[in-house]
């Protein structure tokens, strides 16, 4: 393994030094490794490289335009609609706003968890993956499961640059899976949706109320046979969550359900701390 | 009624707007997403086999596979037709959006799975 390779696709202007004098060695070099680019990519650990490249870079640039466009025509549908069933603009913009700043504590967590990643996989592979339209909980477990079955470990000796394209496809395909699932499902419940609702109104009220009872109730549970500090984390944050939107109801104060969220993960994450270390 | 016309007429209109460029947007995403990988396998002179990627993927379809048709089911009543194609594009869903259109429906007091609901999950989103 060389220390550092020459990139098939970087164009490197001649070291100097010994043996490096001459134009004509160099020429052989870039020769040399445009011959033999394969061996000399796929074996280099040196994967921001390869991570870095300008082309990742668009398609992340990509994929962030697209959400700002997707988010664009959303709003704007929203605020057209929402006068005729008896919404204000403003309950509108109090959910736009509600959403922004609950999303400040979750946002945080993921952040922590893409900076750290961010020597793994690159700066734009990490906001496209983790930040722009992966999730954090998939994605890493994602592409260890990946590089497993090249023989790789993350992060390691064993893991090249052949490995991160692997471990980038896998996950991006994977990723994909639930956008696929998404774009045939949605039309179909949608139907399924609207007949119930003209047979049962009440059934649909009820149904979506249950099932993110549901939802959170399995991702919270799955958590606590993991050890004594997630049951710590999960009863503190229920606590502080049950007890911010008392408080809110009491005091007819909104803005504490808007920065409930925040709070009770950042006081959550302080007692989980100091628990772990009495 | 008029007033039922003009409230069926504008939820017609919104429905549409959302699903049609919900859609499309989504498909563009989904381009680029997939683009960085075709990148790296076909183009950048890295050897990737095919084979490998199919063998990778099996692993990850034997992990996620069940997830990736149950969260779709489970989510659309809570999200709402609309809200599907932002959330799984964008994603982070369970950690961050769901938690997002909640606080939000419950700020302004509507319930979900109502339009109003909708609408506040889609602006929260």
């Amino acid at each position: 393994m060389r220390r550092s390779p020459p990139k098939a696709w970087e164009f490197r202007p001649a070291p100097a030094g010994p043996g490096w004098n001459s134009f004509k060695d160099w020429q052989l070099s870039m020769k040399l490794s445009a011959a033999v680019p394969a061996v000399v990519d796929n074996n280099s650990t040196d994967i921001l490289a390869v991570a870095n490249s300008p082309i990742l870079w668009a398609c992340a640039i990509g994929v962030f335009l697209v959400i700002v466009l997707q988010s664009l025509i959303y709003m704007k549908a929203a605020k057209t609609a929402a006068p005729h069933i008896g919404m204000s603009q403003e309950d509108v913009s109090t959910s736009f706003k509600a959403g922004a700043i609950s999303a400040l504590g979750p946002s945080l967590a993921v952040v922590l968890v893409a900076i750290a990643l961010l020597t793994v996989f690159g700066t734009p592979t990490v906001l496209v993956r983790i930040d722009l339209i992966g999730s954090v909980s998939y994605e890493t477990a994602a592409a260890a499961i990946a590089a497993k079955s090249a023989g790789a470990e993350l992060g390691g000796p064993t893991y090249t640059q052949a490995v991160f394209g692997l471990a980038l496809a896998a996950m991006s395909l994977g990723g994909a899976m639930w956008m696929i699932a998404t774009l045939i499902l949605t039309p179909l419940l949608k139907r399924g949706d609207s007949a119930l609702r003209k047979v049962n109104p009440a059934v649909m009220t009820v149904v979506p109320g249950a099932a993110m009872i549901a939802a959170f109730m399995v991702l919270g549970i799955g958590e606590l046979p993991k050890s004594a500090l997630h049951i710590v984390a999960f009863a503190s944050s229920a606590v502080i969550m049950t007890l911010l939107m008392l408080l809110a109801r009491w005091l007819q104060a909104s803005w504490i359900k808007e920065w409930a969220l925040g709070i009770a993960i950042l006081l959550s994450l302080a007692i989980t701390y100091f628990a772990g270390r009495i | 009624m008029p007033q039922a016309t003009n409230i069926h007429e504008a939820l017609g209109a919104f429905d549409r707007t959302t699903s049609r460029w919900g859609r499309i947007t989504m498909l563009i995403g989904l381009a680029f997403s997939l683009a960085a990988p075709a990148y790296l396998v076909f183009f950048s002179g890295l050897d990737i086999q095919i084979s490998g990627i199919l063998a990778a993927f099996g692993a990850l379809a034997a992990v996620f596979g069940v997830i990736w048709i149950v969260e779709p089911l489970t989510y659309f009543p809570i999200l709402g037709a609309s809200s599907m194609y932002q959330a799984f594009m964008i994603g982070n869903i369970s950690n961050k959006l769901l938690p997002a259109a909640m606080i939000a429906q419950s700020t302004i007091g509507v319930k979900p799975g109502t339009r109003k609901g909708e609408l506040a999950s889609v602006a929260a989103i």
